[in-house]
């Protein structure tokens, strides 16, 4: 009825029309600011582009009918399809495991360094060679001195491998922890980004920014956790990693590093703080770094003790059997005291006098029988309960360490190509483009102008009567 | 479909960044010649690599060894030959003083040239090789023969040997899981048993001297079957030290072959195929250019420069 009484003789007054110029001009600089915040983020990574959402006004009854009142801004919409952010999240979840898996297989094979010279199979190699070398010069002093430096090659090999691969595991427990941190300071980013969403949803308003920052701290997030992501009516984003909660609404679960025992130097895992359960991971970087540090480190580490003691007592039984060129007996090559890779030393006695090598069984001269023998070890089936031999095993080592890397750069390179197309996706839905926003303006700025016109003709109009009253 | 300039300039740097990818790895295969630098490359080959690697190190092992038993044997074969030689002039001259009994001045004159080939003979049994005793069995540090002389003319009498580990049988590893022996052992050839008993080279010389010496006709003529006897031992050595030789030289040959196989196999696994590669690098440098000039005209065209 009000609008009714806003006519005058069944038409708009002139005020009406210089209301309805007013508004719509308005109107047109909502839409202009809008462009200008979508062009001026064209670069923003996470941007999703904005719209002005616009709606005629509510018509004014009048003979013959009713007279349109202009138009007006009913929100600023942001362009966004929850679909693909979805499919982003997931991406990024698998991006994170598989980068972080290669790069670390990667390290892994590049310490074990094989193909070519310097690696442990060229030094595993070198040292039965030697022996053999003996063999052929039982009674000179050179290949007793290259048998040694042969050994000393191979145990310093190994030691350097083992230790990297310590390193590797204690790093990969340090970045873990440092993993945690990340996790509690991204959930409650997220918990207070759900508390302002949800304040800014029930004030009617759309809070586009906080919605942008909310995806791209769920990105980083992902990336590290592997998290998924539910979204509540009230705008809230409900994170979890596997089938625990980190984030309800606004409140976040804390995660906790623990020190544990015997998962390398400075082992420990993450529990969740309320009820000490360990936290589940099952995607991500974190997810990557507790597989390298939980199973393929110590396999390689273990393959690498497994080489070494076998090594190391092998070589020891048989030695003992023999009889040094200076006529000694019961004789240790290496160290009987040492325990795994890293440990593994030629024994003192043989380093002080390299005449105490047994090459013979009988005689402390010309006898090469023995040395013989520990050639014939490189190639015998000791290893995996008599089935392989040193060669065999080490190699299965290396192949096994290479089919982790590839199978990990090929799912690597697969989730990079999902990311690549998600994010390609997301860029048609909600990028901005700078053509499509000078199309707008164009528009705009034409409304805008013709809208001017209006209200100087309106203008004019009032000021025409106001002269008649004059 | 919407495309926008992130859009592009992603595909682009996307498609850039590969590029570079496949040409770095195209660069380090044609620098090194090698397809298969990391194991990960091929972890099928890898082993295989492997394996190939260590049958080629054992193999270049077991050229030296080769060669360490092939001239350890050589030697042998020429110190036994000159043995045949001396063995073939005392035979002679055993012959000569047996025919010319009585010519007490001739047989005295053969005796001083069969007592120094006493000497020589005593110096082939301990002849050396690269420092080691030849025939000594696993005596290689001491002299396995050693002369006994007589008190009063200062001659040898007897020849013994150094006994212990005289039986020693030095192995070579000529192929995988194949020793053969490297040298012949004195006992064979210089002394088959005990020293002065049946089979003695040296007894046989030290006898036939004091036979020619004291002109004994009976005993010259039973040296000459003696003599015959070790003559036939130090042939069968001889042989045994030919049909050794002829095994070496046979392995040598075989793993030439073996090497050339393994070299192939392992170039067949290993090695890039220069041409092919080239090509590729060629394709993706074009591919590359061809990106960089779409890059570069991309953003030319854009509704910004038709708007004043």
């Amino acid at each position: 009825m009000s609008s009714i009484r806003n006519l005058h003789n069944g038409a708009p007054s002139l005020q009406n029309l210089l209301t309805m110029a007013r508004d719509v001009l308005m109107a047109q600089q909502s839409s202009m600011s809008v462009i200008g915040n979508n062009v001026s983020n064209v670069n923003t990574p996470g941007y999703s582009r904005q719209r002005t959402a616009m709606g005629t006004r509510p018509a004014l009854d009048g003979n013959p009918g009713q007279f349109g009142t202009g138009v007006s801004v009913t929100e600023i919409e942001r362009i966004s399809d929850a679909f693909i952010v979805d499919r982003v999240r997931y991406e990024h979840s698998s991006m994170g495991r598989w980068q972080s898996q290669y790069e670390s297989m990667m390290e892994v094979e590049q310490v074990l360094g094989e193909i070519g010279q310097g690696g442990i199979s060229d030094a595993l190699d070198n040292f039965w060679l030697a022996w053999e070398e003996l063999a052929n010069q039982p009674d000179d002093r050179a290949p007793r001195l290259n048998l040694i430096s042969r050994s000393e090659q191979l145990s310093s090999t190994l030691q350097g491998a083992a230790r990297n691969l310590n390193d590797m595991q204690a790093r990969m427990n340090r970045e873990l922890r440092s993993h945690g941190d990340d996790i509690n300071r991204m959930a409650s980013e997220v918990a207070r980004l759900n508390r302002e969403i949800s304040t800014a949803q029930i004030r009617g308003q759309n809070p586009n920014q906080l919605l942008d920052e909310r995806d791209r701290v769920l990105n980083e997030l992902s990336t590290i956790a592997g998290v998924t992501v539910e979204f509540q009516d009230n705008g809230s984003a409900n994170v979890y990693i596997g089938r625990s909660v980190l984030v309800m609404d606004d409140r976040t679960r804390e995660i906790n590093w623990l020190p544990e025992n015997g998962i390398g130097k400075d082992g420990g895992n993450l529990y969740w703080a309320d009820n000490n359960q360990a936290v589940e991971f099952e995607e991500g970087e974190a997810f990557a770094k507790i597989q390298m540090r939980d199973v393929h480190i110590p396999q390689a580490l273990a393959d690498l003790d497994d080489l070494a003691n076998t090594i190391r007592d092998r070589v020891n039984e048989l030695h003992l059997q023999g009889v040094g060129r200076d006529g000694s007996l019961n004789n240790y090559f290496w160290d009987p005291n040492g325990e795994g890779a890293d440990d593994l030393q030629i024994s003192q006695h043989i380093i002080e006098n390299p005449d105490r090598i047994a090459a013979s069984r009988i005689s402390p001269t010309g006898d090469n029988a023995l040395a013989h023998e520990i050639f014939e070890l490189q190639q015998a089936a000791v290893l995996e309960n008599g089935t392989m031999s040193f060669s065999d095993f080490y190699h299965q080592t290396v192949s096994r360490v290479a089919t982790n890397v590839q199978d990990a750069e090929i799912r690597m390179a697969s989730a990079a190509a999902g990311l690549e197309q998600a994010e390609t996706w997301r860029e048609q839905v909600s990028g901005v483009s700078i053509d499509e926003e000078m199309a707008n303006l164009l528009l705009v700025q034409r409304s805008y102008s013709a809208t001017s016109r209006v209200l100087r003709q309106a203008d004019e109009m009032i000021s025409t009567v106001l002269a008649m009253v004059g | 479909m919407r495309i926008t300039v992130s859009a592009r300039m992603n595909v682009l740097l996307n498609d850039l960044r590969r590029l570079q990818t496949q040409m770095f790895e195209d660069q380090q295969v044609l620098s090194s010649g090698i397809e298969v630098v990391n194991p990960s490359d091929d972890p099928t080959a890898t082993p295989r690599i492997l394996d190939l690697e260590t049958q080629l190190g054992r193999q270049t092992q077991y050229r030296r060894n080769i060669t360490t038993g092939r001239n350890r044997l050589s030697q042998s074969d020429s110190e036994l030959n000159a043995l045949l030689d001396l063995l073939n002039e005392a035979r002679s001259t055993a012959v000569e003083g047996a025919n010319e009994a009585g010519n007490d001045v001739n047989n005295a004159f053969s005796a001083d040239r069969i007592n120094n080939m006493i000497g020589e003979t005593i110096s082939i049994a301990n002849s050396r090789h690269a420092g080691g005793y030849l025939f000594g069995g696993f005596n290689t540090q001491d002299s396995p023969y050693n002369p006994v002389y007589d008190e009063e003319t200062g001659e040898i009498i007897q020849v013994n040997d150094i006994e212990e580990n005289m039986d020693g049988i030095i192995y070579q590893t000529i192929e995988e899981d194949r020793r053969i022996p490297s040298n012949l052992r004195g006992t064979e050839v210089f002394q088959s048993g005990e020293p002065g008993e049946e089979g003695d080279v040296f007894q046989v010389l030290i006898d036939l001297r004091d036979a020619l010496r004291s002109n004994d006709q009976e005993a010259l003529e039973e040296l000459i079957e003696r003599i015959d006897d070790v003559h036939a031992q130090v042939t069968s050595g001889l042989s045994k030290v030919g049909n050794l030789v002829q095994q070496y030289d046979n392995a040598l040959s075989r793993i030439i072959d073996d090497d050339i196989q393994a070299t192939d196999a392992l170039s067949e696994l290993q090695d890039a195929d220069m041409a092919e590669r080239i090509a590729m690098y060629q394709l993706h440098e074009i591919a590359l250019q061809n990106t960089m000039n779409i890059g570069s005209s991309l953003f030319q065209t854009s509704l910004l420069n038709f708007l004043s």
